[in-house]
């Protein structure tokens, strides 16, 4: 058992370890990081905007470059929120509090940097915890059935869409991705469903048009719909980075930070929005000089960026082992892999070894490359953030577009994106949480061919999700879950948005 | 301003019930090709369309509720006033933004991937504005050949040449 999972580990060693995939993974941490740094932009976004460009990668570096991605957008997020006081990404939103003070006071490198020490911390035990996690939740999930795996997945479903704001807006927007997963051929009869007499939608929808228009462009039509005036940005780093001493002081924070952003990650639907809140909120618990926080106190930053990125491990905790996202990020790296004809979840640790440990070896390598490229870019990022929108828009339009067609050489494929991107910018103008959707697109086949390979072995019987203790305890954690979430939007005064 | 908000609300709940209800409509002749699977191809839609009902139905019934409680709102009108034409003209940019994308990809057979992207991205910042009609051309210009580069000649995707396909040929 040890033997083999060292033997693994070193396939995972050998394959990112090559010239492509330390490259796939610089570039990955080097456009992730830009993208966090523009206001507007996130990991998502990212992620959605380059899709087209693995189309002829081999899958492995492709996700590779999604790992590098993932942990670059997180911390390119910290970069706004200390320059100009607003945030890159939602998951930078709790280090404002501090960072911005301390740009105001000219210790902008000392923010800067902590940002940068306080990411990698995070992602690196998140990585080490990714390890720990997602084989043993593996090896567990090989005796799933149909039932479980059905039930599994509606638990992730209603998760998400109990953590929105609203209940009924998140179960309507994890159905429209469930109800837009079942346009095209029926896997079962062979019949195409919701077709509409159109001979391009025989297939369905393809996944990449599907994540540009709801996560790019509904993205920047957001932006142009609720403009934020930006200001000019002072993007001189003049002031020195962090010591080992400051490093020091911080390291029970970013502890906390990063415990928390592991466990938040784990979560399906939590998220690193929620995680880096937390995360400062305990960090000042547990600080000596609590009344700093707000203040500029340097632990302020340590925490969010810390949970923030320790999240990225959490999160593919679930969609590794058990092939269900728990994030707009994670399902897109879903979605990678399954354009490349890989289906995530247990089975993949048998069949295809070098993928799920690859990745837990990127991880690692993501965030020693992000220490590098931070210290090295910190003063050419901060300049990222002053980008005219209107020109960034416009650019990254043009790309969405050119991106979508060249998936198919398809003009439907374009008119997709955009339909999707109303759909999304609707959804967003209206506080409908637009990852539940994405989620639901994702694990619409999953849920259905699971829920009709259930009924079909059952022989109609219903009785079949309640009989099998698994699937039992988890439609029972989805029904208190939605449950719960009525109680406390409409009975117990609404939540706070999230 | 509230008002048209719970407005917008409603509409966009009406717009679900009515796109379930045409989805649960369109699934039920599906019953009929059902092979060995108890349940059949019409079901599961199905269920997710009651879903969407349910739930729009569930909000519908919240903005009744909260239309009852928030009779005693008061609005400052003259920030409404302004809030609302900001609100109406940033829509207008992205109405429009949507209006030239259609176009593009409409003519983008037509006339080629490089003449109509450029045009994309001049109307895309003009809409938006900000930048001199000067600098505009400049990065229209230079971001579409830059992209034309790197799909055309290094990944090797086929984009449209159009009427004008004979200069790069």
């Amino acid at each position: 058992m040890f033997v083999d999972l060292l033997q693994n580990i070193m396939l995972g060693t050998n394959i990112v370890f090559t010239i492509e995939g330390i490259l796939a993974i610089t570039i990955g941490v080097i456009v992730g990081t830009i993208g966090g740094a523009i206001p507007g932009i996130n990991a998502s976004m990212t992620m959605a905007i380059l899709l087209p460009f693995t189309w002829g990668m081999d899958p492995i570096i492709a996700i590779l470059m999604y790992v590098g991605i993932y942990c670059g957008g997180q911390y390119g997020g910290s970069i706004p929120s200390i320059l100009i006081g607003t945030p890159g990404t939602p998951s930078s939103a709790a280090t404002v509090l501090d960072g911005y003070p301390l740009h105001l006071k000219g210790k902008t490198g000392l923010a800067l940097g902590m940002s940068l020490y306080a990411s990698v911390t995070g992602g690196l035990i998140s990585s080490v915890v990714l390890m720990i996690l997602a084989i043993p939740l593996a090896g567990v999930a090989l005796a799933f059935g149909p039932p479980e795996y059905f039930a599994l997945a509606v638990v992730g479903l209603t998760l998400i869409a109990s953590l929105s704001a609203d209940i009924f807006k998140g179960l309507i927007a994890a159905s429209i991705g469930l109800l837009l997963a079942t346009v095209g051929l029926d896997p079962f009869s062979g019949i195409v469903r919701f077709g509409f007499g159109t001979e391009q939608l025989i297939q369905g929808f393809e996944l990449i048009p599907f994540y540009m228009g709801i996560f790019a462009l509904s993205q920047v039509l957001y932006s142009v719909y609720k403009k934020i005036e930006r200001v000019a940005v002072d993007y001189s780093v003049s002031s020195r980075y962090p010591s080992f001493a400051d490093y020091k002081g911080c390291f029970l924070a970013m502890l906390i930070g990063s415990i928390i952003g592991v466990f938040v990650g784990v979560m399906p639907g939590a998220g690193a929005s929620i995680a880096c809140w937390i995360g400062y909120n305990e960090a000042r618990r547990w600080s000596k000089h609590p009344k700093d926080f707000g203040n500029g106190a340097l632990e302020g930053v340590a925490a969010p960026e810390a949970a923030n990125n320790a999240v990225t491990g959490g999160a593919m905790v679930p969609m590794l082992s058990l092939g269900i996202p728990g994030s707009g990020s994670t399902a897109i790296m879903l979605g990678v892999l399954i354009i490349h004809g890989l289906r995530p979840g247990p089975m993949l640790f048998v069949t295809n070894p070098d993928v799920p440990y690859s990745i837990f070896v990127s991880l690692f390598v993501a965030n020693i490359v992000m220490i590098f490229i931070g210290l090295a870019f910190i003063r050419l990022l901060a300049k990222v953030v002053n980008i005219p929108e209107s020109i960034m828009n416009a650019c990254i339009l043009a790309i969405i577009f050119v991106g979508a067609f060249s998936v198919n050489n398809s003009i439907f494929d374009v008119f997709a994106v955009l339909l999707f991107g109303v759909l999304g910018l609707i959804l967003k103008v209206h506080d409908y949480p637009v990852s539940a959707t994405a989620l639901g697109f994702v694990l619409g086949y999953l849920v259905e061919t699971n829920f009709r390979r259930s009924l079909t072995v059952a022989k109609g019987n219903w009785m079949i999700f309640f009989q099998n203790p698994i699937s039992l305890v988890l439609i029972c954690i989805a029904i208190i879950s939605v449950i719960y979430s009525i109680y406390s939007n409409y009975f117990k005064g609404r939540k706070e948005s999230v | 301003m509230a008002t048209k908000k719970l407005l917008g609300r409603v509409v966009l709940n009406l717009a679900w019930i009515i796109i379930a209800t045409v989805f649960y409509w369109v699934a039920i002749p599906y019953a009929s090709v059902r092979t060995f699977d108890p349940v059949g191809p019409h079901v599961f839609p199905q269920i997710v369309s009651v879903i969407i009902i349910v739930c729009a139905v569930g909000n519908l019934f919240i903005v009744f509720l909260s239309t009852k409680k928030d009779k005693s709102l008061v609005i400052d009108i003259k920030e409404a006033q302004q809030t609302e034409s900001t609100d109406f003209r940033n829509l207008m940019k992205v109405v429009l933004i949507i209006i030239v994308s259609g176009i593009y990809i409409v003519i983008l057979n037509w006339i080629g991937y490089l003449f109509s992207t450029i045009l994309l991205i001049f109307f895309l910042v003009l809409i938006q504005g900000g930048t001199k009609l000067n600098k505009n051309l400049m990065i229209s210009c230079g971001f579409s050949l830059f992209l034309y580069i790197v799909f055309s000649r290094i990944l090797n995707i086929l984009l449209p040449e159009g009427l004008l396909g004979f200069i790069f040929t």
